[in-house]
Parts: structure tokens; C-alpha cells; sequence
């Protein structure tokens, strides 16, 4: 059995969800306000995403799914084979499962 | 009857230096956490309550973090504050929980379930990840995001996933031996204690309602307080045949 919540992201503003990226909110889990921001905004948040995956400031877990979320842009690709060099193999492993490798840390 | 800690300890089957906050009630910071938030409940550990329910019928609880590495120390003081509102949750409906123990293990030990991306991912985890013995074995990836998106464009996270009867399910649903849990922030607390409500048999209500054992989806807000076990689903908790244990006799 299994349970879930529905969040739609018009409900939440673009303040709301960059906070909640950083953790500031109780209710908005960081990972899932990325995926909130990438819903909102398409296209347009592809800076912020590139923005939250290259923050070493942020919880690794927060910075894969900006990752993961960055993967459809064509603009991101440099952004991500850079990030495949990263000293910290979680980065590195997301950034080459989002170029459509597998290479396990 | 009077109870000494000791002797419940050693009920329990915990002897030697034990320390009641770690060892028993599970908590990784060997303390009462403190509450999140000041919305949120401030934990009180009333002993002699516990003690009572530890006569009745109560259950023990495995938790494991799947990519310890990965959780912070402010994740850890707050699933403290989750397993103490887990406890609280079960002892409102008169239902013991013993000992809550926490295993870390590293994502090179989680058989690839330390980052879940999917529903399927969610069922393997649970398949995979377990203990022996006769604890509710939970498992709490790091990095846990099995999000749906609907065709309103609105986001589904899973946050929770559960083997309905746990081990004396006859497998007609999934092929899972543990509970899966997102570790998901405020709402933690109910996701644990809704799907380990799952693991002792009580299956969602047939009509809408806001108790413990309602998906978070039927009621838009704050769920933190929609917790109450119903009568029916206590009493299917509490027949559940290899999990419940019997009452603690001279405590």
C-alpha cells in the first residue's frame, strides 16, 4: 500500500520554491521544490537549476536533482560534462547519468 | 506495580550499559529531540506510560538509513523528533511500541537503494533492503524522490510504501519485506506511522476521512495532526500474528 501527496506548482511561487530549495520550508522537501521550479517554469529555469547544481553550499541530494533536471536542456551539456569531473563522486555520477552514461562513483 | 528501568530494559532484552534514549526509544542523538518548529508538539517522554503499554500488546521497530553518508546531522535530530512522534501516535491508540533500533548503512551497502527515483525503484527497495528478526523493518533511503507528474501538470511524490500484513501477507500485492519511507520533512511522522499501519494489516478507509491510515492526497494541508487510529484498524494491528508481541509480565 503505498501513500502520496499531490503539489501543484501553481500554488507555490518562485520565492516559495527557492526557498524551499534551500530547506527553509517545513512542508516542501528541497528535491521536490526543484522538480516544483522545473514544472513552473520550463524553459525559463534552467539557469536556476545550473544555478543549484553547482552550489557546493547545498546538500548533495538537492544538487543531483537539479542535475537530473538539467538534463533535457542542450544548453546545460558543457555545465554537466564539467560536473563530471567533480571531486565529489555523487555530483560526478549524476552529471554522466544525465549525459546518458552510467558511471558509478 | 512499581517498574524499575533496569528491569524493563532487561524485559526488553537489553542488559548491560544500556542507555534508555538510544538503545530503546531510538533516538541517534541519545536525547529527547527537540521539536522542529513551535507549531509542532514538544516531545514528552512519560516513562510510566511507556511502561504501561509495554504490558499490552506492542510491536519493535527497525529503522535503516539506506546512504548514511548522505544524511546530515540535522536529518538525523529530525527523524528523532519523527520516531518519538511515531511513538506518540501509536501510544494515543493504546499500542506499545518496545525498542526502536537505528542501523546505518553506507550506499555501498544498500544494494543501490540509497537514491530511489521511482515507483519501481520503491518496490525493489523494499524487496532488497531487510533484517532478520521480528522488528518492523523500515527502510529510509537518502535520497528518495519518486515523483509522478499528472497530466495537470501537478506533482505526485510517493512518500511512503508498505507490504500490507508485512511477512504473513499472502504476496498478492507486492514483493516487499520492508517499509519504504521518504524521508520527506514535516510530514515524516505520519508517512512512518501510516506505513507501518500498513505493515500490521489496516488498509486505507473506504470512505474519505482524515485518520491515520487516509492517504495524504485525500486531504489537501496540514496532515501532521491526522493521525487517529480507529477502532477497526486497532484492532487489526493488534491481531496481527508475527509481528505484535504479548505484554511484558513483571514490569
Amino acid at each position: 500500500m503505498a501513500n502520496e501527496m499531490t503539489f501543484n506548482p501553481k500554488d507555490f511561487s518562485v520565492e516559495v520554491l527557492e526557498e524551499a530549495t534551500r530547506g527553509r520550508s517545513h512542508y516542501i522537501k528541497p528535491q521536490l521544490a526543484v522538480v516544483l521550479l522545473k514544472a513552473k517554469l520550463g524553459a525559463g529555469a534552467e539557469s536556476y537549476l545550473a544555478a543549484c547544481a553547482c552550489d557546493e553550499g547545498l546538500d548533495v541530494r538537492v544538487r543531483r536533482v537539479a542535475i537530473e533536471e538539467l538534463a533535457p536542456f542542450s544548453g546545460a551539456k558543457e555545465l554537466l560534462k564539467a560536473l563530471t569531473e567533480s571531486g565529489n563522486p555523487w555530483v560526478s555520477e549524476a552529471a554522466s547519468q544525465a549525459l546518458g552514461g552510467d558511471i558509478s562513483p | 506495580m512499581a517498574a524499575s528501568l533496569r528491569g524493563v530494559c532487561a524485559a526488553l532484552g537489553r542488559t548491560g550499559s544500556v542507555s534508555l534514549c538510544r538503545d530503546i526509544l531510538g533516538f541517534s542523538g541519545s536525547k529527547i529531540p527537540a521539536a522542529p518548529n513551535n507549531t509542532r508538539p514538544v516531545p514528552v517522554l512519560n516513562i510510566n506510560k511507556f511502561v504501561r503499554l509495554l504490558r499490552g500488546k506492542h510491536f519493535h521497530v527497525h529503522l535503516i538509513f539506506a546512504g548514511s553518508e548522505l544524511f546530515t546531522n540535522n536529518d538525523m535530530r529530525r527523524m528523532d523528533y519523527e520516531v518519538f512522534r511515531l511513538r506518540d501516535i501509536y501510544a494515543a491508540a493504546g499500542i506499545g511500541i518496545g525498542i526502536i533500533t537505528m542501523e546505518r548503512r553506507t550506499a555501498a551497502n544498500s544494494a543501490g537503494h540509497a537514491v530511489v527515483r521511482t515507483r519501481a525503484d520503491v518496490e525493489r527497495t523494499g524487496h532488497d533492503i531487510t533484517a532478520d528478526g521480528d522488528f518492523i523493518p523500515v527502510v529510509v533511503p537518502a535520497d528518495m524522490t519518486p515523483n509522478l507528474t499528472a497530466a495537470d501538470g501537478s506533482i505526485k511524490p510517493g512518500l511512503g510504501k508498505s507490504p500490507l500484513k508485512g511477512p504473513c501477507s499472502p504476496r498478492n500485492e507486492v514483493d516487499m519485506n520492508s517499509v519504504v519511507v521518504n524521508f520527506d520533512g514535516d510530514p515524516s511522522s505520519r508517512t512512518l506511522a501510516h506505513e507501518v499501519g500498513h505493515f500490521l494489516g489496516a488498509d486505507h478507509p473506504t470512505t474519505p476521512g482524515t485518520n491515520l491510515m487516509a492517504q495524504n492526497a485525500d486531504f489537501p494541508g496540514d496532515s501532521f495532526f491526522a493521525t487517529t487510529i480507529i477502532e477497526s484498524d486497532r484492532n487489526k494491528m493488534l491481531a496481527h500474528p508475527c509481528v505484535i508481541r504479548p505484554g511484558l509480565a513483571g514490569i
